[in-house]
């Protein structure tokens, strides 16, 4: 007997993948990071941001919690939630997507403010929450990211996480508050950049996970 | 003794798909991706039927020990390889675990039957031969998995990896003395150095592929060295 414990040295060996794809996607998240951030400084933030009630504040910063952190530590195959949590989360991501966009309106803590049917508005705000995605998605694609997991269902919680940046990024700048608006320009323009992004993810996952 | 595959006889191959337990494919998933719980999860499931599988196969358990752990290093070294085959996602993966485990097996008892031979020419085959005879048959081939030429290729692809790494000076010195079996004397007449700069040279490079390679790689090649694993 050589003394040798392949489960112990096996389980050693995928902590040092951890790692090293912690080590390699760092740079890459900070890129990401920046982009809502630089977005804000030159779009600026809204003028109520700290008016907002504070159920809603706390739904926003949820929103980036699930963007920045637990969505691409799922798509990176850096945390391995069970079925149940995976569930939970995407009916989560769902969720607060949509209670940030809809949710004063719905709530009755909207005010008119005569913009929501607005077009030149509703295209900027679109234009904003997908040219923050498209920016998120281009780091994924460089830093490839979408081929980390096996299946490429896996680049879905990443298309996600950018769908929900450019969501997030748009509410934090936007004070219009109406159905009318938020619906097609905020959470419509998210759906599409969710789209896309799990298009382009998944093409790209079968592109560089290829021999 | 736990019977592999889930069968009265432990000698039967267990890696058609029949009697694998239950979720093994999903752990292998995630072990694939990289989850450390779910490979631990899917080696308490398998451990005890490989280890109970190699035991009858070459009648000795510390051997059976050692090609256990071999099975694991090296199945996880072609993992990239796996593919589901067959109507069983679970079968496959024990198929896949017992293939890997059976090869193993079959060139430990050959290599058995070689040593034995050497030490007693006149000896017959010392009980090897029929064992080797006993080996099922009804597990996929290495080929039809495409993980014995994988396997191999993995190793030697880490391996020279490594070596491309060293200086020159010291990748030359391990190319003579491991692949054309140089004594280190010899080197140093080749190269016209001194020995004892040959003996430095080669402590270094030895020491900076140990760190280059993984621990789990450095193992296997350990296991694969003894007893013909």
């Amino acid at each position: 007997m050589t003394g040798i414990d392949a489960k112990s040295l096996i389980a050693g060996d995928l902590a040092d993948r951890r790692r090293e794809r912690l080590q390699h996607f760092r740079p890459a998240w900070l890129v990401a990071v920046t982009v809502p951030i630089v977005g804000l400084l030159a779009s600026g933030t809204r003028d109520d941001f700290w008016a907002q009630p504070t159920w809603i504040l706390a739904l926003q910063a949820l929103v980036w919690g699930l963007a920045l952190f637990v969505l691409p530590a799922l798509g990176l195959g850096l945390w391995f939630p069970g079925r149940a949590a995976r569930v939970v989360l995407g009916l989560l991501a769902a969720a607060v997507a949509f209670l940030v966009a809809a949710g004063p309106a719905l709530f009755d803590m909207s005010y008119p403010t005569g913009l929501e049917d607005h077009p030149i508005y509703q295209l900027g705000c679109a234009s904003l929450t997908l040219a923050a995605g498209a920016l998120v998605l281009a780091v994924c694609a460089m830093s490839g990211a979408f081929a980390q997991r096996r299946r490429s269902a896996g680049a879905l919680w990443l298309a996600a996480a950018i769908a929900l940046i450019g969501i997030d990024t748009t509410t934090w700048h936007c004070v219009i508050t109406g159905l009318d608006h938020t619906l097609p320009s905020h959470l419509g323009a998210g759906v599409l950049m969710l789209l896309v992004a799990g298009l382009v993810g998944a093409a790209l996952h079968r592109r560089q996970r290829e021999p | 003794m736990t019977a592999p595959g889930g069968t009265s006889d432990p000698g039967r191959a267990p890696g058609t798909g029949r009697g694998a337990p239950p979720g093994l494919h999903a752990l292998m998933d995630r072990y694939l991706d990289g989850d450390a719980r779910a490979f631990a999860a899917l080696h308490a499931a398998l451990a005890p039927r490989l280890t109970a599988f190699l035991v009858h196969l070459v009648r000795d358990t510390a051997a059976a020990d050692d090609l256990v752990q071999a099975t694991w290093l090296k199945a996880h070294l072609a993992r990239a390889r796996f593919q589901v085959q067959g109507a069983s996602p679970d079968g496959a993966v024990q198929a896949w675990y017992f293939t890997i485990a059976r090869n193993l097996a079959v060139d430990w008892l050959r290599a058995q039957v070689r040593e034995r031979r050497r030490r007693e020419p006149g000896d017959p085959d010392g009980g090897e031969r029929d064992r080797l005879a006993e080996i099922p048959s009804d597990l996929p081939t290495a080929e039809e998995l495409e993980i014995g030429e994988a396997e191999a290729q993995e190793i030697t692809s880490r391996v020279r990896d490594a070596l491309a790494q060293l200086p020159a000076g010291q990748r030359e010195i391990v190319e003579l003395h491991k692949f054309q079996g140089l004594s280190m004397a010899e080197i140093a007449a080749r190269l016209r150095i001194r020995e004892g700069a040959v003996r430095v040279r080669a402590h270094r490079a030895y020491k900076a592929l140990a760190r280059w390679l993984t621990p789990s790689l450095r193992a296997l090649l350990v296991l694969l060295a003894r007893g013909g694993a």
